[in-house]
């Protein structure tokens, strides 16, 4: 052997020592452990926000206050929004690109292994800071997730709770944001040209772009409502001269970002899928990366279409309207090419390939709501009703959260050297599917029947749809079991399978053992592998 | 070495300059350590500048 590969083997014996108990875990700096935490993290915090959201339901099956006070109604629903954001949604994401980008890129592991493990550790402090906030005099924040003065300034004893963990959660993303980038800008094998990536580690690029520019915004926002509430400043504050409806613009400077946080990388999984299980190349591939660009560049410059109604200059009115419509072409060539994909295709239906198709399906309803709230006229209308609470669960629950089971069914394999049950998770599929729509149609019809968002009680005429959303809540709520059991189940007893566990699938990924090793590509893949798994 | 089919997996290393790409990741993560910090403070400056007008 010669003398470099002696030394690169021996490295990496050296570094394949894997530490077992409580050590791995808590000093974790590889990226599979890592990814492991959070996406275990982000499925616990996914059944405690599902909880609260049984909670919303259930006071909402009939009028009238039944189970819970109006106070602890609202700390549910904004609760259940932070919860569901910031600790399923945004660390299910980094728990994927955790255990996939080193393994796509062909590189070892994370570029700050140890960064990763500050930033990973971060979040159940900051959960458990803001869980925690049920507990105190006062109760959990209340004046939803987003924050706005006056309001929140009300909040008790758990207002400084609920700054510090949203600061806590900001750094933990702003982190693994900076990890991400670096990673893929300096760990990517040779000949993995940034045009070779997948679509996944495209889309989670320029996620963790918008992250690095965003969530330092909501943190200023927050650090001066802080200020605002304990050092007498009065940024937010009209009495003092200050402007409340300017929170409401850097905070939806950052928010509007945000949606496109939860939902750029669902883009990128849902182009690893599709092609694989239509067995052909994905149609358009420079075009699909050039898309997510411009829907990531879009993102900056629609954030008041989510305040018409506080008072703006009609020019202004006109802008936000047209930039947002304007997000519908970058995402209309996406829809275009994920179809194009299947055309003439030889498709199968595992579960990955459901939960895709539905993603396509689903999330287009609620990409054509948003259409329409982007009109001005019309939000009029819809602002503050159930209408607007419909499109955008339609956006992140068949969407961002249907597209991450089908990345999980569509890796688990190849995570675990084990095939799970793919019965059971197209049971898993059809029970989500269908009570995901019983759950969430019924609300557009309550919105445009006026039926305001954030009330524990209604008007008797609101009863009948109340009643079905909530039976869907309980029916997919109940579904949700199933995932964590299929999972478990796969570890201790799925059948062992090789390395490319779907036929069709292309990928650095795919070319690993399964389970991959503790340290991916410890030698780099030769340039004509990457050729291969990057056949788009 | 790993096969696949016909084609080798991976790759003896080169020489590679670790220096070099310590470098490189070091230099990466300050500057968007500091493009993050620049908007954190950037709009808390915004707005105190706003607040004196």
């Amino acid at each position: 052997m010669a003398e470099p590969q002696a030394h690169a083997a021996a490295h990496a014996d050296e570094h394949d020592h894997k530490p077992h108990g409580w050590r791995r875990w808590v000093y974790a700096t590889n990226h599979k452990d890592i990814g492991t935490m959070y996406l275990v993290f982000a499925c616990t915090m996914f059944f405690i926000g599902g909880a609260m959201a049984m909670v919303i339901r259930l006071e909402l099956f009939k009028p009238g206050l039944q189970f819970v006070d109006p106070q602890f109604f609202n700390s549910m629903t904004t609760m259940h929004a932070l919860i569901m954001i910031f600790g399923a949604v945004m660390p299910g994401w980094t728990g994927l690109a955790n255990w996939m980008i080193p393994m796509q890129v062909g590189a070892p592991d994370m570029a700050l292994p140890r960064l990763n493990n500050f930033s990973f550790w971060i979040l159940p402090f900051a959960f458990t800071l803001l869980i925690s906030s049920l507990f105190v005099p006062g109760g959990a924040p209340a004046g939803g997730w987003t924050m706005y003065p006056p309001l929140i300034l009300q909040t008790g004893a758990s207002f400084p709770m609920l700054i510090f963990a949203v600061h806590l959660m900001g750094a933990s993303s702003i982190l693994g944001a900076i990890n991400v980038v670096v990673t893929i800008m300096n760990m990517r094998a040779p000949g993995m040209t940034l045009l070779r990536m997948p679509l996944f580690v495209w889309s989670w690029l320029i996620t963790a772009y918008l992250l690095i520019a965003v969530m330092p915004v909501l943190a200023g926002a927050v650090t001066m409502l802080l200020t605002d509430h304990f050092f007498g400043t009065t940024f937010f504050t009209a009495a003092g001269g200050g402007d409340p409806v300017m929170f409401q613009h850097i905070f939806w400077f950052f928010g509007h970002p945000e949606v496109y946080i939860l939902i750029l990388p669902a883009f990128g999984i849902v182009s690893e899928i599709i092609p694989t299980f239509s067995r052909k190349p994905l149609f358009g591939y420079e075009t699909m990366v050039y898309a997510v660009a411009s829907i990531a560049f879009l993102s900056f410059i629609v954030w008041a279409h989510h305040m018409f109604t506080v008072g703006m200059p009609l020019a202004a009115q006109l802008f936000f309207m047209l930039s947002t419509m304007l997000i519908a072409v970058p995402t209309g060539v996406k829809v275009f090419n994920w179809t194009a994909t299947m055309w003439k295709g030889s498709l199968s239906f595992e579960p990955p390939m459901l939960f895709a198709l539905a993603f396509l399906f689903l999330f287009t309803i609620g990409g054509f709501s948003g259409l329409m709230l982007a009109m001005v006229p019309a939000d009029y209308q819809y602002q503050d009703t159930y209408f607007v609470v419909a499109h955008f669960h339609y956006v992140l629950v068949p969407g961002a959260i249907f597209a991450m089971m089908a990345g999980v069914y569509y890796w688990l394999p190849k995570w675990t050297g084990r095939m799970y049950d793919q019965k059971l998770a197209t049971w898993h599929f059809w029970l989500s599917t269908i009570f995901v729509n019983v759950l969430f149609f019924p609300q557009h019809f309550l919105g445009l029947a006026g039926m305001p968002r954030r009330i524990p009680d209604y008007a008797v005429q609101f009863t009948d749809w109340n009643m079905v959303s909530s039976i869907g809540a309980f029916g997919f709520g109940l579904s949700q079991l199933l995932f964590p059991y299929i999972i478990i189940k796969c570890i201790r007893a799925g059948q062992p399978i090789g390395n490319r566990a779907w036929e069709g699938a292309h990928g650095l990924e795919w070319e690993l053992p399964s389970p991959p090793p503790y340290h991916s590509w410890t030698t780099p893949p030769s340039d004509a592998v990457i050729a291969r798994g990057a056949a788009h | 070495m790993a096969q696949h089919g016909s084609l080798p997996v991976t790759v003896s290393p080169g020489p590679v300059d670790e220096a070099g790409r310590r470098r490189r990741v070091r230099r990466t993560a300050i500057l968007f350590a500091v493009i993050a910090a620049a908007f954190y403070l950037g709009f808390i400056a915004l707005m105190l500048l706003r607040g004196a007008k």
